[in-house]
């Protein structure tokens, strides 16, 4: 018989560890031509951090996103990151774009102050020109006014910024403290269906709502959520590392079961966007929480199905059966299901 | 690793390299098993002899009465053959639960038998539909039923110097059907923890005659006699399949392994061969309405 369920689970991830330095570094440059070049040491491995750091320092320069060359990930010409973990590369490294671009955007508005009569102080920029805050019809394009800094002020128009979040330490003996700068939060619903004598899950659908701060670059922040689900599906009812006397068994990825594209339900992703004060315009992270509250959801979705409690992961078919065989024994004659809501039977 | 590699035009050029090389040699088609077994060490043939460019070990007819498949005929193009899919629906819904696109647009059905592994997802099929397979070798060729083919785990009747040319199926009389179930632990491309097939001949309500295979459950793919022989000749009902099922779960002989324990391997043999015997009754008696 095939029994479906329902299950919810959320999370909170912490984003920027405090408890140890965190450092990230960026250099930046504005041409004269308007375009920018950022060189930062974090790396893309596949995630869209180069795309997204590309966004954060067009917004702060003023310019659009494609006038800015990266320069990534290169110790000899590029200053520190400390890595692609810890889901901290849009906040940490973004943050250290956004301070280097800030320092250029100081020389750009000394140097533009003169042309329009008002303070650095009243200057904004945006889309490749800067403009007068209360007055944006008085006006000048950013690439003159580089131009004009490098070539006749011979102030070239440079940046440099770091991001380090207040390290605050825990306390040696309790473990206590500031951990993190700040945190991420999620829910999902996972739909199964549960073969009741095969013991077989069948993840329907996967409603996954995550808050990220401000969603740099929405279509990147739900593909990392799509394959945090499939991460966390796997996590949930495949991916086990079968060891015997300390030998792995299955040591090819034709045995150690990853999702296929059949395996992925279709996912329901929905951004919640609350801007965090100490990110990047906004921005926190998206790339490990997205697969944290997937199995538990699943495993709850397959207790409303069934009515066992899974309590070690994978969720294969041979311990849910094992599950069910034991609560059957346990109550002779009642069905799987006994649910205690009282609601009837699927 | 370093191997020869012949590409032979015919046949008979085939079995005269494979001859003169005798155990040093392999036969070489999709080559999705056999180049993970050299890769791994497995195995170090001398020579290679690609089966791939004979064209007729490829076909798929109709011939006398009898489905003739192909030794190199991939399983993708087994799926897209009208002639299977009218013919024998029981091998495509197999082909279609073994590996994934890439894998069957490599893999061959004579690959998946000469293996002989006792998970062969093509040989549950082939089995409850007493196919046969032909053999050519140095003193030409032979024809054997497929229940003796398979003689442990990687070996076969096949001899060094011989090469499986084709599989031919008996086309299904009025009143038949058959069906394939597949347990793995994920959608696709994965190794079955059990797989089985059932064929059943019914007329009037009873089952003249059933037929009933199991894969990963023993040495080689098995048919369960003493569970069709509870089937022949009686009424169908459903406690009659599930007891016939449960006397299947008892002919396997399972081990524990990292995709599944004995228990769970038997019990799977039960679930499995019921739903299989379940559907092939269900289409016996469509064509019989037909």
């Amino acid at each position: 018989m095939k029994k479906r369920g329902r299950g919810v689970a959320w999370m909170f991830y912490p984003i920027g560890f405090t408890a140890y330095a965190n450092p990230s570094a960026a250099f930046v440059k504005v041409n004269q031509d308007g375009s920018a070049v950022v060189w930062t040491g974090a790396t893309d491995v596949g995630q869209g951090s180069t795309t997204a750091l590309a966004q954060i320092a067009a917004d702060a320069l003023g310019i659009p996103v494609e006038l800015v060359t990266m320069v990534t990930s290169d110790t000899l010409q590029t200053p520190m990151d400390i890595g692609s973990v810890a889901s901290r590369v849009t906040y940490i490294a973004g943050n250290a774009i956004v301070r280097a671009c800030e320092m250029a955007k100081q020389i750009l508005f000394e140097v533009a102050s003169e042309e329009l009569g008002i303070g650095p102080e009243g200057l904004e920029s945006r889309n490749g020109w800067i403009f007068v805050r209360d007055f944006p019809e008085r006006r000048v394009r950013l690439a003159e006014i580089a131009r004009k800094a490098e070539v006749v002020k011979g102030r070239p128009v440079i940046g440099a910024g770091s991001y380090n979040p207040p390290t605050t330490f825990l306390d040696p003996e309790t473990g206590h403290g500031k951990p993190y700068n700040t945190y991420v939060y999620a829910a999902q619903v996972a739909e199964v269906e549960v073969d009741t004598e095969t013991g077989e899950v069948k993840v329907l659908r996967i409603a996954a709502v995550h808050d990220c701060g401000r969603a740099i670059n929405p279509l990147l922040v739900e593909g990392q959520i799509e394959g945090g689900v499939a991460m966390g599906l796997g996590y949930a009812l495949s991916e086990e590392m079968v060891l015997q006397e300390g030998r792995v068994l299955n040591t090819k990825l034709a045995d150690y079961l990853v999702p296929t594209s059949l395996d992925v339900p279709p996912i329901d992703v929905e951004i919640v966007e609350v801007p965090d004060p100490t990110g990047p315009f906004g921005a926190k992270g998206i790339g490990e929480p997205s697969l944290l509250p997937t199995a538990p959801a699943i495993v709850n979705a397959i207790y409303d199905a069934v009515g066992v409690r899974i309590r070690e992961l994978p969720a294969t078919p041979e311990r849910i059966l094992m599950a069910l065989r034991e609560k059957e024994k346990e109550q002779p004659g009642r069905s799987v299901r006994d649910r205690e809501d009282g609601r009837p039977e699927k | 690793m370093s191997f020869l590699y012949f590409v032979p035009a015919t046949v008979q050029e085939a079995v005269e390299l494979l001859s003169h090389y005798g155990e040093d040699a392999k036969v070489i088609a999709g080559g999705t098993d056999l180049v993970v077994r050299i890769r791994d060490g497995l195995i170090q043939p001398a020579a290679l002899v690609d089966i791939e460019r004979i064209p007729e070990l490829s076909r798929i007819s109709l011939e006398d009465s009898r489905l003739h498949i192909g030794a190199t005929a991939t399983i993708a193009s087994i799926l897209e053959s009208i002639e299977v899919n009218h013919l024998a629906p029981v091998v495509s819904e197999a082909a279609r639960q073994m590996g994934a696109v890439q894998l069957r647009n490599r893999a061959t059905i004579g690959g998946n038998l000469a293996s002989a592994v006792p998970s062969a997802d093509m040989a549950p099929p082939l089995l409850v539909l007493e196919a046969t397979v032909s053999i050519t070798g140095p003193s030409g060729e032979q024809t054997l039923p497929i229940d003796e083919f398979f003689t442990g785990p990687h070996q076969s009747a096949l001899r060094p110097d011989e090469v499986l040319t084709s599989i031919e199926i008996p086309v299904q009389e009025s009143g038949t059907g058959a069906a394939f179930v597949k347990f793995g632990k994920r959608s696709a491309q994965v190794i079955a923890v059990v797989n089985a097939a059932a064929w059943v001949r019914i007329r009037k309500g009873r089952i003249e005659e059933a037929r009933i295979a199991l894969g990963a459950v023993a040495p080689t793919p098995i048919r369960a006699r003493g569970a069709e022989v509870l089937l022949r000749g009686q009424e169908i009902r459903a406690d009659l399949l599930e007891d016939a099922a449960q006397a299947a779960a008892m002919e396997a002989r399972p081990i524990t392994d990292f995709r599944g324990t004995l228990e769970f391997r038997r019990e799977l043999c039960r679930v499995l061969v019921r739903r299989a015997l379940e559907q092939a009754v269900q289409r016996a008696i469509k064509r019989e309405q037909e």
